[in-house]
């Protein structure tokens, strides 16, 4: 009797335990299972989403490009070209049936189309490549740029670098200087402020360039959304030199919201020190 | 962890040395099925942690995991049982059903395990996916 009753409670037991374990076995496999699904379709989304964002900064770049071949051709082809031409005239093969005075003058009106032609090639030259940032660094060419805003009496502009003994790789400072040279561009065209101050640092391996301005400014969350849509050309352009210079970009209002500020942070521990 | 492994360990060799072997060894069986299912487990939330584990599926260490955990879960009330019941027909009967079952399930398990091939290395969202299994 008492081992009929041992019987009847233990294989219950038994079946009920033993599917009750399986269940949690495998309710637990088929979780894990779910899980991993999910997070592999997280990841492909995260992976779908830094593409489009490298397409739109590759397509950024590209029309940057191909505006910057636009500006220079048009530089060339509507201001050197016809001086060049008009200089030409000047010196035709009439002149030397003329007489001296007339050939003096018109060799004079040559010479000083032929100056105002190289003027304008070095200007060109020099939009391309500033020669102050390849001969003395980027402090000088800041404070060179930041002179000529200012010279102009509409905004005051001032830079101060408090930490810069050593020069940078020559293409870091090309793309530091490039993306200020943007920022301030964006912030003479849009803002509206009455002054704009840069500032550098060096602390812990990073170079930072602070930009600082009382005008209409954006926001961190501006610049990402500017920075996924269409618009924006410019930002899109400082995006991709922060990327190539690994460095972080931040845009953001003061406490106080009397300014904006821009934090440029670039990483010096992956990058040789070149004096 | 280490912890665990060392006193399942001498528990077990205590009861090898001790227990008299005229029956079947429900507690050291018991114990050894839970440790196991505790290892697995762990194991399991271990990878599910782990960012660069995405393809968790083409690892054979994860189906033979699984197939430890299937098989111990299901035999660990059987096991328990055992020491008492084994005498009886019908008990012996649900025994040999439940445990030769999720024998061949395990094996079927391991088998797939062995054949499967692990997924070359793979870029994710800036992250390396390594073959580590």
């Amino acid at each position: 009797m008492i081992l009929l009753q041992v019987q009847s409670t233990t294989q219950p037991i038994l079946l009920f335990g033993t599917m009750g374990m399986l269940a949690l076995a495998i309710g637990l496999i088929v979780f894990i299972i779910f899980h991993q699904r999910r997070v592999i379709r997280y990841q492909s989304q995260l992976q779908e989403m830094e593409e489009e964002q490298q397409k739109i900064l590759l397509n950024a770049s590209i029309r940057w490009q191909e505006e910057e071949r636009q500006r220079i051709a048009a530089d060339l082809h509507d201001d050197a070209g016809p001086l060049l031409a008009t200089a030409r005239l000047y010196l035709n093969e009439n002149l030397v049936h003329q007489d001296i005075n007339t050939q003096l003058q018109s060799i004079y009106n040559a010479k000083q189309i032929i100056d105002d032609t190289i003027q304008l090639i070095r200007n060109i030259s020099h939009s391309l490549m500033p020669p102050t940032l390849k001969n003395f660094g980027l402090e000088s060419a800041v404070n060179d740029l930041f002179q000529k805003i200012s010279g102009s009496g509409v905004v005051n502009a001032s830079s101060r670098f408090h930490d810069y003994r050593q020069r940078l790789r020559p293409e870091q400072e090309l793309l530091i200087f490039r993306v200020i040279q943007e920022l301030v561009n964006n912030i003479l065209k849009h803002s509206g402020s009455s002054f704009i101050h840069v500032t550098q640092n060096y602390n812990e391996d990073k170079f930072f360039i602070r930009l600082h301005h009382d005008g209409r400014g954006i926001t961190q969350a501006d610049f990402e959304r500017l920075n996924k849509s269409a618009l924006g050309l410019g930002l899109k352009n400082i995006q991709s030199r922060a990327k190539v210079l690994q460095a972080k970009i931040e845009f953001e209002r003061d406490p106080s919201e009397t300014y904006f500020k821009v934090t440029l942070e670039v990483p010096i521990e992956d990058y040789e020190m070149s004096n | 962890m280490w912890g665990i492994t060392a006193v399942v360990g001498a528990y077990l060799v205590y009861f090898l040395i001790t227990a008299p072997h005229d029956a079947f060894d429900s507690i050291p069986t018991g114990i050894t099925s839970l440790t196991l299912l505790i290892y697995s487990i762990f194991y399991l939330f271990e990878r599910m942690n782990d960012p660069s584990s995405l393809y968790l599926f083409s690892s054979p260490v994860f189906w033979i995991v699984v197939a430890i955990i299937i098989y111990s879960a299901g035999t660990f009330f059987p096991f328990i049982y055992a020491k008492n019941n084994m005498e009886e027909a019908d008990f012996k009967k649900i025994y040999d059903l439940i445990h030769d079952t999720l024998y061949i399930v395990k094996n079927v398990i391991f088998s797939f395990a062995i054949m499967i091939k692990p997924k070359p290395e793979r870029k994710y969202a800036g992250k390396t996916i390594s073959k580590k299994h």
